[in-house]
C-alpha cells in the first residue's frame, strides 16, 4: 500500500503547490460564506450577516417558504452554476498537468522505474485527482449543510448527494482529458479538447431536450385539436341528424372548421412532427455516446429534500420559490418541462456516462502502460 | 546466483520511423564493479538504461538483470536510478524527494528515516535538506538525485550522466562516493561522455557508437591493447636514420620516437642506434592509452565503416574538462 499512498500524497502535494488550488478553495469558501451570510428573522430576510435587511412577510424566520428559498438558492443557483460549471472547470484546470507531467522525460524516470506497475501508478494518480475534487466539494457542501441548520433550523443530509454527482461529472470529463493527456503529453491540448467535448455534449443535450419538448408540445397541440375536431364532428353529426344547415351556419362557422383542419395538417397536409421525431431519435442515438453532465446534475433534483419532500427541487428557481399549486402544474409548459426532465432515467443518464468514462479511462490506461518515455 | 548483475544478449531498439538506436548489444556486467558505458551523444547509452529500467521496450534480444528477465517489477525494487535530465518536483524539499523514492520502493518507514538521514549526510546535503528543490543549484539537485537512487539500498545503481552540471568539487565528491558504494558491494552502472570522471574509478567499460558495441572489457586490458614505447631524445638524428625508422613503422617527431610495441627488447636496438649517432636519450617510457585515446580510437574506427550519423545524433567528441 505504501507506494500508492506515496503517489496519492505526491499528487495532493503537487495540487497544493499550484495557485489554482488555493484560488478555487478561496472562491469556494467565499461563495459558502456569502451563502452562510443569508439569514431570516421576524421581519424578513437579510444578506451579509444582517448588514442588508430585506423586509418580507413571506420569507420570515420559521416559514416553510424561507427554507424553500434557502435550499433553492443553493440547489438552483450555487450548485447549478458554481458547483456544476465553474468548480468543475477549475478542478479540470488544476488536474490537467498531472498526467502530462508524469510522462515527461526525467519525471517518468523518477516514478515509472520503480516497484509499482504502470497501471497502479495510473490508477493512483487518477485517484489523487479525484481526491482533490472530493476535498473541495465535501468542504463546500459541509459548510452549506451547517448553514442550512443554522439558518432554517433543520439538518438536510440530502444535499450531500451533490458530492458523488459532482465527482461523477468531473470523472466523465477528466477521463477524456486523461486520454488526450497521455496521448499527446500536452496540458493545453488536453484542456482545450476536454472543454470542446463538454461544450459539444452540453449543446447536443440541450438541442435534444429542446426537440423533445417541441415534439411533446406539438403532440399535445395535436391531441387538443383532434379533440376539438371530434367535438366538431359530433356537432356535425348532430346537425345532420336534426337540421344540419341551420346548426352549422349559426354555431360552428365553416371558416373556423377549415382553419382547424389547416392548423392540424399544415399547408402540405403534414404537421412536421414525424420528421422532427426521426431527427430527434437520431440525436438521442448520437447523444447516447456523450457524457451527460447536465443530466447527471439534474439527478439531484430528484434526490434533494425540500420541506420534507424528496424531489421537491424539481422545476426552475422561480417555480419552486412560488410553490406552484396543482392547477398551475397542469399548465402545458410545466407538464412538458417535467416530462422532458424525466425523459431519461437516472440509470440511463449515469450509466451511459460512466460507460463513456470507463472506455476513456481504459484506453488512457492502456496508452499510459505502453507509452515510451 | 550468476556473477553477472546484467547479462544482455542481442538487445535491439528501433524507434518509430525506423531509427535504430541499438543494433544488438551483448553485455555482461559483473557484480560489485563500477561499469562505464561510454559513447558519444546519440550513441544509444540512455536508450540502454531506459530499456533496463522499463521506460521503453526493447525491439529484440534477451537479457536478465539480477537474475530476472528485464522488466521484472520485483527486480526494480533492488535497482536505483538517477535518470538523465532528472526532473525533481519543485514543490518537494530535498528530503521529501528521497522519501518519495523510498515510498515508491516500499521501504519501511523507520528504515526510510534512517537511510534518508545517512544519505543526506553522505551527499553533504543535511543542512539544505528542508529547502525546496526549486531553490537548489544543479549540483545540489544531482546530489539529491544520487541520494534518492540509493535510498532503497539497491544492488545495482544506474547513473545517467551523473556529473552533468556538477562543479569540480562535486565531481571529486562523486568519485569518492562511487568508490565507497563499490566497497559496499554494489554495482554502479554509469552512463557518461565525460571520460575524465570515469577514468580514475571505473573497473570495466563498454564503448558504444551508433547503437553498436565497439569494445568492452576491463579498462586496463583495453588500454594495454595498443601499447607503445616512447623514446625522448636531445639532439638531431640524421635524415637517413629518420627515413629508415619511419619505413620500419616508427613515428618520429621532433625529439620523440614512438614505437607500437609492448616488448622492451624491440626498443633496445633503436636506443643503440640513437646512441651510435651521439644523441642523448632523456626518457624511455612504456605508454598505455588513456581512456580518451581508447574511446576516440574506437569511435573513429567505427565512423570509417559506419553509415553517416542520423539526424540529431551527431557524433561529438567527448568532453574532457580540466579535472
Amino acid at each position: 500500500m505504501k507506494p500508492y499512498y506515496t503517489i496519492l500524497l505526491d499528487s495532493f502535494r503537487m495540487l497544493k503547490s499550484t495557485a489554482i488550488f488555493w484560488v478555487t478553495l478561496g472562491i469556494s469558501l467565499l461563495v459558502a460564506l456569502i451563502y452562510l451570510s443569508i439569514g431570516f428573522d421576524e421581519k424578513g430576510m437579510s444578506l451579509f450577516f444582517g448588514l442588508a435587511p430585506i423586509e418580507n412577510d413571506l420569507f420570515r424566520k420559521g416559514t416553510p417558504q424561507s427554507e424553500t428559498l434557502y435550499v433553492a438558492i443553493f440547489t438552483k443557483l450555487i450548485a447549478d452554476y458554481w458547483l456544476s460549471w465553474i468548480a468543475v472547470l477549475m478542478a479540470l484546470i488544476s488536474c490537467a498537468s498531472i498526467f502530462p507531467e508524469a510522462l515527461q522525460e526525467g519525471s517518468a524516470g523518477m516514478v515509472l522505474t520503480k516497484k509499482p506497475s504502470r497501471l497502479k501508478v495510473f490508477l493512483a494518480k487518477f485517484a489523487g485527482s479525484l481526491l482533490f475534487v472530493t476535498i473541495q466539494v465535501v468542504l463546500f457542501v459541509a459548510i452549506v449543510f451547517v448553514a442550512l441548520k443554522w439558518r432554517v433550523g433543520s439538518w438536510n443530509p440530502s444535499i450531500f448527494w451533490y458530492v458523488p454527482l459532482i465527482l461523477l461529472v468531473f470523472t466523465y470529463l477528466y477521463s477524456f482529458m486523461v486520454l488526450v493527456a497521455v496521448k499527446t503529453r500536452s496540458v493545453m491540448t488536453a484542456l482545450i479538447l476536454t472543454l470542446v467535448l463538454w461544450a459539444v455534449s452540453s449543446f447536443v443535450g440541450w438541442v435534444e431536450g429542446q426537440m423533445y419538448q417541441g415534439i411533446q408540445m406539438m403532440e399535445m397541440f395535436e391531441d387538443r385539436e383532434n379533440e376539438k375536431e371530434r367535438e366538431v364532428d359530433v356537432v356535425k353529426e348532430e346537425a345532420l341528424a336534426e337540421d344540419e344547415d341551420e346548426i352549422l351556419d349559426e354555431e360552428v362557422p365553416e371558416e373556423e372548421l377549415t382553419e382547424v383542419v389547416i392548423e392540424r395538417r399544415g399547408p402540405g397536409g403534414d404537421s412536421g412532427n414525424g420528421t422532427m421525431k426521426i431527427w430527434h431519435q437520431r440525436l438521442v442515438a448520437a447523444y447516447a455516446i456523450f457524457p451527460k453532465t447536465g443530466r447527471t446534475m439534474e439527478v439531484a433534483d430528484r434526490l434533494i429534500v425540500v420541506n420534507g419532500e424528496k424531489g421537491g427541487n424539481k422545476g426552475s428557481f422561480m417555480s419552486i420559490l412560488l410553490g406552484m399549486d396543482e392547477d398551475e402544474q397542469d399548465n402545458e409548459f410545466v407538464i412538458v418541462s417535467e416530462k422532458a426532465a424525466d425523459r431519461h432515467s437516472t440509470g440511463y443518464a449515469i450509466g451511459t456516462s460512466v460507460a463513456f468514462a470507463f472506455i476513456m479511462l481504459s484506453l488512457a490506461a492502456w496508452i499510459f502502460c505502453r507509452k515510451e518515455v | 546466483m550468476s556473477d553477472y548483475v546484467l547479462d544482455l544478449s542481442g538487445i535491439r531498439k528501433t524507434y518509430r520511423g525506423g531509427v535504430e538506436a541499438l543494433k544488438g548489444i551483448d553485455l555482461q556486467v559483473p557484480r560489485g564493479c563500477i561499469y562505464g558505458l561510454l559513447g558519444p551523444n546519440g550513441a544509444g547509452k540512455s536508450t540502454m538504461v531506459k530499456i533496463l529500467t522499463t521506460l521503453i521496450r526493447k525491439s529484440g534480444g534477451d537479457g536478465t538483470m539480477l537474475g530476472k528477465p528485464i522488466g521484472d517489477r520485483g527486480t526494480l525494487q533492488k535497482v536505483g536510478l538517477l535518470p538523465e535530465h532528472a526532473r525533481f518536483p519543485d514543490y518537494l524539499t530535498g528530503r521529501q524527494v528521497i522519501e518519495f523514492t523510498a515510498g515508491l520502493q516500499d521501504v519501511a518507514s523507520a528504515e526510510t528515516k534512517q537511510r534518508t538521514d545517512a544519505l543526506l549526510e553522505l551527499v553533504q546535503m543535511t543542512d539544505a535538506q528542508n529547502r525546496k528543490m526549486k531553490g537548489y543549484s544543479k549540483g545540489m539537485k544531482q546530489r539529491i538525485g544520487i541520494a534518492q537512487a540509493l535510498v532503497n539500498n539497491p544492488e545495482i545503481v544506474f547513473l545517467d550522466e551523473p556529473t552533468d552540471g556538477v562543479d569540480p568539487a562535486g565531481r571529486r565528491d562523486f568519485r569518492i562516493l562511487m568508490k565507497r558504494l563499490r566497497e559496499e558491494g554494489r554495482t554502479i552502472f554509469i552512463n557518461t561522455h565525460i571520460l575524465s570522471e570515469l577514468e580514475p574509478i571505473v573497473d570495466r567499460v563498454a564503448i558504444i557508437s551508433h547503437g553498436e558495441l565497439l569494445g568492452e572489457g576491463e579498462l586496463d586490458d583495453l588500454r594495454s591493447q595498443k601499447p607503445e614505447y616512447q623514446i625522448e631524445f636531445e639532439g638531431v638524428i640524421s635524415q637517413e636514420t629518420q627515413i629508415s625508422m619511419e619505413k620500419g613503422g616508427l613515428s618520429v617527431e621532433s625529439g620523440l620516437i614512438t614505437m607500437d610495441t609492448s616488448k622492451a627488447g624491440d626498443v633496445q636496438h633503436v636506443i643503440d642506434h640513437l646512441r651510435g649517432e651521439g644523441v642523448v636519450i632523456s626518457r624511455v617510457e612504456k605508454k598505455t592509452q588513456s581512456l580518451e585515446e581508447l574511446f576516440m580510437g574506437f569511435v573513429e574506427q567505427s565512423s570509417v565503416s559506419a553509415p553517416p550519423p542520423l539526424p540529431g545524433a551527431a557524433v561529438q567528441p567527448p568532453v574532457i574538462p580540466n579535472a
